[in-house]
């Protein structure tokens, strides 16, 4: 998994990571163990915080693949919701958004339709960028 | 005429119905939702763990 190479600057920098699907416990301990990963693979067999967070797959039970940044007050600051089931924004871009989530107000401006999560995430970057 | 104002009700009440499944939805600017999910070792964690640092939410597809 690629955010496991990118987990040190998450931790440097005092951001929790957790990583969410509808896998079991045991399922979730095989990819720890084969990948050494060091951020909890929660267990959301129900759907609930798949369902609030509304990142259900149309038409399957588990999740489409999204990230959410979350301010250190709880607020949802970043978002993105991948269109296909591999469209996820870049890891950069999410240490990108966490790394300044205290900082800036983020334009929660819409994606248009079609917009992929790799494409939104480069222009709400491009957004904060400009503006600092 | 009946019939239509019916109608129109059963419209307005649809659109209600949508809003609302809508307003669920995890948006930018809400609080995010809190849960409490088990962990692959079993333990319990919850968002309000993380209570006053950032946190990345990464939800992922599975793999069953």
């Amino acid at each position: 998994m690629e955010l496991e190479e990118s987990i040190a600057e998450f931790e440097d920098n005092g951001i929790g990571l957790l990583a969410i699907s509808v896998d079991a416990p045991a399922t979730a301990a095989k990819m720890v163990d084969r990948h050494d990963l060091t951020y909890p693979l929660l267990s959301d067999v129900d759907l609930a915080a798949i369902t609030a967070y509304d990142v259900k797959h149309p038409l399957l039970n588990l999740a489409k693949p999204a990230v959410f940044v979350l301010d250190s007050d709880g607020v949802i600051r970043w978002e993105q919701t991948g269109v296909g089931i591999a469209d996820r924004a870049p890891t950069d871009d999410v240490l990108a958004a966490a790394l300044v989530v205290d900082d800036v107000d983020v334009d929660p401006e819409p994606t248009p339709r079609g917009v992929s999560a790799r494409g939104k995430a480069a222009t709400t970057w491009a957004r904060i960028k400009a503006r600092n | 005429m009946q019939q239509i104002r019916k109608a129109l009700r059963g419209a307005l009440v649809g659109c209600l119905l949508l809003l609302a499944a809508s307003a669920g939805a995890a948006r930018i600017g809400d609080t995010a939702p809190a849960f409490e999910l088990p962990d692959s070792m079993q333990n319990a964690v919850s968002l309000a763990d993380y209570a006053g640092m950032p946190v990345v939410l990464v939800f992922y597809r599975g793999f069953f």
